[in-house]
């Protein structure tokens, strides 16, 4: 009884407040265009129905932007956990490689990506391959950070044991520091598909093109920005937060599948 | 008292110094332990106990003196030992199965042996019913058992065992000790043994080093007297009991 009743109580809870915070939205939307006139009212704070009429016409030109965007945080998601991944092997590989190159790694990543971003389009001109390139950026430092960490932090009686067992220093990556590192990386990785898709939107604001007919959601936002289309601009942003949910899900179930052998005290090393 | 006939030292230290830094950790150690001796290493905290376990598998090196294990370094005869370690020291991302195994797969055999010889022994510590669990899966005393078979697929001509079953409850200590016990009177191998319980000293060795602590020095080594088979009732037996209140009073009693 008590657990059903929790169970609904879960699921109704956010709805009522949703249904909530549309009416405020509904009546602000009201009064502002009671008292400026509704043409303003439109362009400033729209009804959400306005919004979701946006989202049908347009669904269209958004999905197809959608899909861009998504190609362009999947490459750039994979670029940056495998260059991360490799460079957090080189990092542990020995004391003086990690005390020659993180400091530098650390300074590529205290220098704001949207910097760096116009440096990109002047490299690599506008498109897929810039915005990747931003995308990348923003990824790759959580998971070199914490595959690194990982790799590193191995347990030292599991060394023992290998040395007991005269492993070699082969055997001793291959079966005791990579997969011991596995969480850590992980959790980079989680950290790093949380933020593939703002990168990828960030990087198309930059570098986005109407090229072969696609620009991705970062172009869109400048396109209706421009032509003041506000509601579709608001229905844009609906979409963006789809993505990023879809993304992250995918991101998650990939860590759970990973981890789903080991402990959850193991599984746990991740707080995101 | 005990039979000197097969007296070949299967792991010698003489005048054996360990510092870290400034600090003498060991002193002016020197012992040797027959083929199928059980030893105890008993004392205060920090005096040393594990370092001198560790400096007999050859993962710390000495700083004056010499160890000898089978005649050779230790680095060299690493083939003939095995270490268990105060947690079992499993791999979290294998099955019970898997990690037996480890020893056998970093050495290179085949599969076939590989699985056997697990299997093997696995069934003499009670864990065939637990194949392909996940170390997270067990109890610490299962764990321990694990850690126990592992170690034994190697077939090891010395174990060494620091701590191994400090963190079990006193049920499952006794149980373990009683198997250890078993196996090595079928195996024969030479065990050195690091504890902080008198109790488990004497039931398990023939002869318990006590060590004192800054530096760690032998102050006393106090040979049990009991019989070779030993079982639960021996928990009893005054003699046992007498053993017990001589080690713990020496250990008390050392500075």
């Amino acid at each position: 009884m008590a657990t059903t009743s929790k169970k609904i109580q879960s699921a109704l809870l956010p709805i009522a407040s949703g249904i909530i915070i549309l009416a405020i939205w509904n009546l602000i939307s009201y009064l502002y265009g009671r008292s400026v006139g509704y043409d303003v009212q439109r362009i400033i704070i729209p009804f959400p129905h306005q919004i979701a009429t946006a989202l049908w016409s347009e669904r269209e030109a958004l999905w197809l932007s959608t899909r861009q965007t998504a190609l362009s945080a999947v490459i750039g998601f994979i670029a940056a956990v495998t260059v991360g991944y490799i460079l957090s092997m080189l990092l542990a590989s020995a004391v003086w490689v990690k005390k020659a190159l993180y400091p530098w790694i650390l300074v590529l990543q205290m220098t704001p990506v949207v910097v760096l971003a116009p440096i990109f389009v002047l490299w690599m001109g506008q498109g897929l391959p810039s915005i990747t390139a931003i995308t990348f950026m923003i990824g790759f430092f959580p998971v070199v950070a914490n595959t690194t960490m990982g790799l590193v932090s191995t347990d030292r009686n599991l060394l023992d044991l290998f040395e007991m067992s005269n492993a070699s220093k082969a055997q001793e990556i291959m079966y005791l520091r990579v997969p011991f590192a596995m969480p850590y990386f992980l959790t980079g990785m989680k950290i790093a598909g949380t933020l593939a898709p703002i990168g990828a939107i960030a990087g198309d604001l930059f570098a986005g093109s109407s090229q072969g007919g696609v620009g991705g959601i970062g172009y869109m936002v400048i396109l209706y920005n421009s032509q003041l289309k506000i509601p579709e601009l608001f229905a844009t942003a609906l979409v963006a937060c789809m993505l990023g949910f879809v993304f992250v899900g995918c991101v998650n179930w990939l860590h759970w599948y990973l981890l789903k052998d080991w402990h959850e005290s193991a599984r746990k090393t991740d707080n995101t | 008292m005990t039979t000197k006939s097969n007296n070949i030292p299967m792991v010698q230290l003489t005048q054996a110094h360990k510092r870290f830094g400034e600090t003498t950790v060991l002193e002016d150690i020197n012992f040797q332990a027959s083929k199928g001796e059980f030893i105890s290493l008993v004392g205060p905290s920090g005096c040393g106990k594990s370092t001198l376990l560790k400096i007999i598998a050859g993962l710390h090196s000495l700083s004056e003196g010499e160890v000898v294990v089978d005649g050779m370094n230790p680095k060299n005869a690493r083939e003939e030992m095995a270490f268990i370690f105060q947690e079992a020291n499993l791999l979290p991302w294998k099955r019970v199965q898997q990690n037996t195994e480890l020893p056998l797969k970093l050495r290179g055999e085949s599969t076939e042996r590989r699985v056997e010889t697990a299997r093997k022994m696995l069934e003499l510590v009670n864990l065939s019913h637990a194949l392909d669990k996940f170390p997270w899966q067990l109890s610490g005393g299962m764990r321990m058992r694990v850690s126990i078979a592992r170690a034994l697929t190697l077939a090891p001509r010395v174990l060494l065992l620091d701590e191994p079953f400090g963190a079990l409850d006193e049920m499952t200590r006794d149980n373990l000790n009683e198997d250890l016990l078993r196996i090595h009177a079928r195996d024969q191998w030479t065990a050195f043994f690091v504890t902080h319980s008198a109790a488990e000293a004497v039931f398990l060795s023939n002869k318990v080093v006590v060590l004192s602590a800054n530096p760690g020095r032998i102050s006393q080594v106090i040979e049990i007297d009991l019989p070779k088979e030993r079982n639960a009732e021996l928990r009893e037996d005054p003699a046992y009991l007498n053993y017990v209140a001589k080690v713990s009073n020496a250990i008390r009693t050392v500075h």
